[in-house]
């Protein structure tokens, strides 16, 4: 079934894959990243749907970067995830989640898919809200007018919080130069990260929940000198050239081709 | 802290308040309003800035427990809290000369 909701959006994946991978890129080439994107977006329905009743059910065969994690924690500044939507990104959180590091996510309550229509709006998306409540159990709503104060108090007691920089969570965007052509970015992120202190960590997860390979990257460099303008301007690029090369690296494991 | 410590601490809270908002409001009639979360523009990002304003003007941390719409937008509650956070000034008239 969910092959059959999938399929459509292929020659939609096909036309944003060519001018991200450039003229050099073969045909053969892109549209097995599109294929392969298709049979990712359906196992992520199937994880998430394990995801929620079910402990433990994650397996990860590969965590980079853990070090990483551990020194910017143990600065007690907190540190600040900053991922795509991967398809085993809410996965890769309940690992991390089971390892003895709990991540809070930062959600958008009501996302805007259009094709879903306005009864599907209705009716179905405050189910699935719902759901996947109880795959990512510990999160914070950027419709909450207090997300912001929540993710700054969590930073400060030395927590994780995990932000999703390609989702508009933000009262501030940016527009960034990102696969061939330039696209916002939210720039609240980085206002927190100013204000706590914190450790920016890039991060990907990649595979599904029962092949989970999880990469977290070294910490962006950060200059406070600077105000909280050029602050965004300065490190908002850099964070997502960073996470740019994530996607070119793993183009079938990003979950928004379609919406770039 | 005396009286006249606690309508400055209250003009400083306004002006980092109207400051972070970036609206157009009058910071006269702020402490009469004592709720500052009834101001239109106040969204998410806008309460970062005011928190961050407050820091950066006190020089003072805020708690994490602290760090809500309750406490931060009662004004009474910030002028009391920072009234005493800050270190103790002379009192006018009482100055060793």
């Amino acid at each position: 079934m969910f092959q059959i909701i999938a399929r459509p959006r292929k020659p939609e994946v096909m036309r944003r894959l060519v001018p991200a991978f450039g003229p050099a890129a073969s045909l053969p080439d892109l549209q097995s990243v599109a294929d392969r994107f298709i049979a990712n977006a359906v196992r992520q329905a199937f994880d998430d749907l394990a995801l929620a009743q079910t402990e433990g059910f994650v397996h990860c065969h590969a965590f980079k970067g853990r070090e990483h994690l551990d020194a910017a924690l143990k600065a007690g500044k907190g540190v600040l995830l900053a991922g795509l939507h991967w398809y085993a990104g809410r996965a890769g959180n309940r690992y991390l989640t089971s390892l003895g590091y709990p991540v809070m996510s930062v959600r958008n309550e009501e996302p805007l898919d259009k094709r879903m229509g306005r009864v599907g709006r209705r009716l179905f998306q405050p189910r699935y809200v719902r759901f996947l409540h109880e795959v990512i159990r510990d999160e914070v709503f950027i419709q909450d007018r207090e997300c912001s104060l929540k993710i700054l108090a969590r930073l400060r007691k030395g927590g994780i919080v995990h932000v999703l920089l390609d989702a508009f969570l933000s009262q501030q965007n940016l527009e960034v130069p990102f696969l061939g052509q330039t696209r916002l970015f939210p720039a609240g992120p980085l206002h927190l990260a100013r204000i706590s202190g914190c450790a920016v960590l890039p991060m990907c997860a990649l595979g599904h929940a029962q092949a989970l390979e999880i990469l977290i990257g070294p910490p962006l460099p950060l200059d406070y000198s600077l105000d909280a303008e050029s602050f965004c301007q300065t490190h908002l690029p850099a964070l997502v050239r960073i996470l740019e090369s994530y996607v070119l690296e793993h183009p079938d494991q990003w979950e928004l081709w379609t919406k770039l | 802290m005396t009286t006249s410590g606690n309508a400055s601490i209250v003009n400083r809270i306004c002006a980092v308040f109207v400051r972070s908002l970036a609206v157009n409001v009058d910071t006269q009639n702020l402490p009469v309003v004592q709720d500052l979360s009834s101001v239109t523009g106040l969204d998410s990002l806008a309460m970062l800035r005011f928190v961050a304003g407050l820091e950066e003007e006190f020089g003072v941390e805020i708690e994490p427990e602290r760090l809500n719409l309750h406490f931060l937008s009662n004004l009474q509650a910030l002028t009391e809290y920072f009234a005493q956070r800050l270190p103790a000034a002379p009192e006018e008239g009482k100055r060793i000369p």
